[in-house]
């Protein structure tokens, strides 16, 4: 046997240990993929908490939650947009030592599109929503943290994007003949609530109509869910930052499932699958594989499976229907 | 090569286990495809949502009917049909209302059905489907008259 046989490795050798290393490789990206993942999702929870806390602050200030929006339409030229104060998260700012941010505005003007005084510019934008937040955004959620805004015709500019939303539980949503899905009324048989006036959950857009007391959750604060996770660009509404009020914080419903997908931008996969259907779009989702985080008006966090039964799901949802639901 | 042998029989032992482990990824309810046709007074219904929902409970399959009132239930994919057992169905066809465009100062309208109202809740139709792996089309029959 010569010498030069034995040194280094064959060719066959190598391939094998090629061959290992890559199904080695091929094993764990999944799950180093999976851990990310994982991280972000306690991340997105430890937020939601956060502001479950900050709603019970301010209930524990105010003897009442804050109204999920005080709004009226998206029109930032017409009579009525004067009456628009905001969402829930600009309420919210002083509960989550965002005080500073929540003085800036000035509450007795519509706040979504009130510049920063003195025409500075902060982060890029000249507007105080477009101050990013980090408890408002979840890390899974691949929309934009910022959006550039156009509204009939004018164009605000950059606003901070947000991934968590108040429910209006088992109440009916509109329907709206620019975008309208055929499944809004097969989904609308599991309301318990048909006007954002008196909705059956703790939220409205309808803020000056109704805002929730602990009283009036008879279900049982922890039995009830107060706010889960949206995704920014999943719903045209929604992709206009934190501090708009329009159709958002308090129009989010559960009666449509969970993780429906509206993130499609145009009609391409069907009329309930895009984010200007006015029904589907206003279903809590996730990019967590599998459910969605939400809040429970005690403070605790519940990650909710897409394949929950509906009805619980919209037992969780309601705070007075009377058939309080038990955790799945 | 001395150790070829028991290199193959250990990549072989690797890629079993890959295997094995990609065959752990599914989870949640057994679905069957399940699909059918709604005739309203014996003609074909044409845009009206189909839902099964789980009696057992689970999240609700929906379908869109065509113009020959053909349908196919999604529950998380196109076409990956309803969940196995009884489910409880309703047939719902929204007409447009001319109140409609109200939603934006928070009026909401009645929803407005070109179907019999008592199909509109799975828990009133009346109509029951066993879903089963290889479930003959079903014919959904619906009258005005109960």
């Amino acid at each position: 046997m010569s010498r030069s046989l034995k040194k280094g490795f064959t060719l066959v050798e190598l391939l094998v240990v090629i061959a290992i290393i890559g199904v080695l490789v091929g094993l764990l990206l999944p799950a180093v993929q999976s851990a990310r993942e994982a991280a972000r999702r306690t991340s997105c929870t430890n937020s939601l908490k956060q502001l479950g806390l900050g709603l019970q602050n301010y209930h524990d200030t105010n003897g009442e939650f804050p109204g999920g929006g005080i709004w009226w339409t998206n029109n930032i030229n017409a009579a009525n947009f004067a009456r628009n104060r905001g969402s829930l998260l600009v309420y919210l700012l002083p509960f989550i030592e965002e005080k500073p941010l929540y003085d800036a505005f000035d509450m007795e003007q519509p706040p979504c599109y009130q510049k920063w005084p003195g025409g500075a510019v902060v982060n890029g934008s000249p507007y105080i929503a477009g101050s990013k937040i980090s408890v408002y955004r979840c890390a899974s959620d691949p929309s934009p943290e910022m959006n550039e805004i156009t509204i009939n015709g004018v164009q605000p500019g950059q606003l901070a994007t947000f991934s968590y939303a108040a429910s209006k539980g088992p109440t009916r949503t509109g329907n709206n003949p620019a975008g309208s899905c055929p499944e809004r009324a097969a989904y609308d048989a599991y309301n318990y609530s048909t006007t954002d006036n008196l909705p059956a959950g703790p939220f409205t857009r309808m803020g000056r109509n109704f805002k929730c007391k602990m009283e009036d959750v008879d279900d049982g604060l922890s039995k009830t869910i107060f706010m889960g996770e949206v995704m920014a660009n999943c719903a045209l509404p929604i992709h206009r930052g934190w501090a708009h009020a329009s159709n958002t914080q308090g129009m989010i419903s559960t009666i449509y499932p969970i993780n429906y997908d509206t993130c499609n931008q145009d009609q391409s996969k069907g009329p309930c699958h895009w984010w200007g259907n006015w029904s589907t779009e206003f279903g809590f989702k996730s990019a967590h594989p599998g459910g969605t985080n939400f809040v429970m008006g005690d403070g605790s966090v519940h990650f909710f499976s897409e394949n929950i039964d509906h009805w619980t799901y919209q037992h969780l949802g309601g705070r007075d229907e009377g058939e309080p639901a038990s955790l799945p | 090569m001395r150790c070829g042998k028991s290199s193959l029989a250990g990549m072989a032992a690797v890629v079993a286990v890959a295997v094995l482990a990609v065959g752990c990824g599914s989870d949640g309810p057994q679905l069957a495809p399940v699909e059918g046709v709604v005739m309203l007074e014996g003609e074909p219904l044409e845009g009206a949502v189909v839902l099964f929902q789980p009696s057992e409970g689970g999240k609700p399959a929906t379908g869109l009917t065509d113009a020959a009132g053909k349908f196919v239930l999604t529950t998380h994919e196109q076409g990956d049909g309803a969940q196995v057992g009884v489910n409880k169905v309703s047939v719902t066809k929204e007409l447009p209302s001319a109140n409609a465009a109200n939603v934006e100062e928070g009026e909401i309208t009645d929803v407005e059905l070109g179907t019999p109202a008592r199909y509109a809740s799975p828990d009133l139709s009346g109509l029951t489907v066993t879903v089963e792996s290889g479930l003959a089309p079903v014919t959904l029959e619906l009258t005005w008259e109960p």
